[in-house]
């Protein structure tokens, strides 16, 4: 059984294009300048509809973890154990990823990270994050 | 005078797998069992409030109410709060019945968690009970959610990872007490420590029960049931939400809101204020317990201990029965049952009975105010009750 894949829409499509191309993207208000996660169509803190496309720098800080030991049900059951982490980003914005490349005992809230990709299918890439450089 | 509503009626099925049942067969056996404890009739029902399955029909409740003969209604309708729909219901129950909408209301849900062909994994993907798209991919389902708040709460107060252990061994003990409730065997601190890691820091003995079950309660005027000395009154609900991705619940809102600080202090405050009453009135607290986690945020948002002392609160014996504070008397979510949709109704209706005085064994001595609160989504959906005496 495949590991559950995002869908694509209109809105997440520069989303997962960027990641696909390792460059990943997230969109910036041009009304109040704060970058958001997730893609949408609106500006979460302002409302505003007008955004552009800004690259990120890749750098964040483990805010909280998990270690997923029992799987989630059959998709996951080789993937185990496998970290779940929220990373909140140097540009402000707190996102969901896998930590890989990291042993579980080396994981500490407040650790520097850095942005790698996953390439799961010839259409999917995943951001993950992993030990700075 | 003003019309004043009161619970008058609540039925529970057994907790035990029942797969002959269908879900909505389910509904039927724990709404018949509230209206005839209510002593009134399904043909007085005219109003119907249910909590459907995460993949019911958009029909459901119409569906429910065929299956129990309630033609016409003039209020007829689902709820979409999980975990938090308990007092969020009732608050809506209160305000049909006060205002003249009805004049009896049926609140009701049943589920199969336990025996359902579909579950898990498959509940995610078919529903979205938590984002599809950027959480679940990562291998994010129900209790990695809840790791995710444990671990950064036992970061922000230096705790060890054993810190929430107390509540599971309370809710076991109140469990034994409980003739309904599943797992009824004693555990002590060091069987919770040695249950297997699930998703840390929560081990198996931190998470709640997956099981069948229904629960129904009914909302009429005051003295309008055959029991009015068992009529229960709701002197103050108060209901907050806030956001669904977990980015954007550990933002917050910039006034004191986080993952770990969450809004049930607003829907407590709201029910505290509506009640006229403080922490320290109250009787009982009912507290919903998804997780452990999950009552350790909301004891500590209502200000029943300070930030980051609920587990040495709840290890001295402060919320066993003839503590200070007894919690969770019918086992709650981790001992007793988690029949899904129906969850926080068993808390609910825990709340009632020890009101009503009807606990048994587990009878909280000269119980006058009881606290019930409900979760859901992580930590997002929040709803806070205070029952008394009616009459």
């Amino acid at each position: 059984m495949p590991r559950p894949l995002p869908r694509i829409n209109r809105d997440s499509a520069p989303y997962w294009q960027s990641a696909k191309e390792h460059n990943l993207k997230l969109q910036r208000c041009t009304q109040c300048e704060r970058l958001r996660f997730y893609p949408s169509l609106s500006c979460h803190y302002c409302g505003s509809l007008e955004c552009d496309w800004t690259p990120i720098s890749g750098r964040g800080v483990v805010y909280t973890y998990s270690v997923v030991h029992r799987a989630p049900g059959a998709p996951f059951a080789d993937l185990v154990p496998m970290i779940v982490a929220m990373i909140t980003l140097e540009e402000g914005p707190t996102m969901m990823a896998n930590l890989v490349g990291i042993e579980e005992a080396e994981v500490r809230i407040g650790m520097p990270v850095a942005l790698d990709y996953e390439d799961v299918t010839d259409e999917i890439t995943l951001p993950v994050f992993t030990a700075p450089a | 005078m003003p019309t004043t509503a009161v619970i008058a009626g609540t039925g529970e099925t057994s907790f035990q797998d029942l797969p002959q049942y269908s879900d909505v067969g389910i509904c039927v056996l724990a709404a018949t069992a509230a209206v005839a404890d209510a002593g009134l009739t399904m043909k007085d029902i005219d109003g119907l409030l249910v909590q459907p399955p995460f993949f019911a029909s958009p029909r459901y409740h119409i569906l429910v109410s065929e299956a129990l003969g309630i033609y016409t209604k003039t209020w007829c309708d689902s709820t979409s709060m999980g975990g938090a729909s308990p007092g969020a219901q009732l608050q809506l129950a209160k305000w049909a019945v006060e205002s003249g909408l009805c004049q009896n209301v049926l609140l009701v849900a049943g589920e199969k968690l336990r025996t359902v062909e579909m579950g898990g994994s498959e509940i995610m993907s078919e529903s979205g009970a938590h984002n599809m798209d950027y959480e679940f991919p990562y291998g994010a389902t129900v209790p990695s959610y809840y790791g995710l708040v444990a671990q950064r709460y036992l970061h922000e107060y230096g705790l060890e990872e054993d810190a929430l252990h107390p509540i599971a061994v309370t809710a076991r003990k109140h469990a034994a007490l409980n003739p309904a409730a599943l797992k009824r065997d004693p555990i002590t601190l060091e069987d919770v420590a040695n249950s297997p890691m699930i998703t840390t820091p929560l081990r198996r003995l931190e998470c709640s029960l997956v099981n069948d079950g229904g629960a129904a309660y009914v909302v009429t005027r005051k003295g309008a049931s055959a029991h009015p000395s068992r009529e229960v009154a709701m002197l103050g609900i108060g209901v907050a939400e806030s956001y669904y991705h977990v980015g954007h619940l550990v933002e917050g809102d910039g006034r004191g809101h986080d993952l770990v600080r969450t809004v049930a202090d607003v829907s407590g405050r709201r029910a505290f204020e509506q009640a006229g009453v403080t922490v320290e009135d109250l009787d009982v607290a009912e507290i919903y317990d998804s997780f452990t986690i999950t009552a350790a945020v909301q004891i500590e948002d209502l200000g029943i201990t300070g930030r980051g002392e609920v587990g040495a609160f709840v290890r001295e014996g402060n919320m066993d029965l003839g503590g200070k504070l007894p919690m969770n008397t019918h086992g709650g979510l981790l001992s007793c049952a988690h029949p899904g949709a129906c969850g926080g109704m068993t808390h609910m209706i825990e709340g009632v009975r020890q009101i009503r005085g009807e606990a048994g064994e587990r009878q909280v001595p000269d119980c006058e105010l009881a606290l019930v609160t409900s979760a859901s989504a992580v930590t997002s959906n929040f709803s806070a009750t205070i029952l008394a005496g009616a009459n």
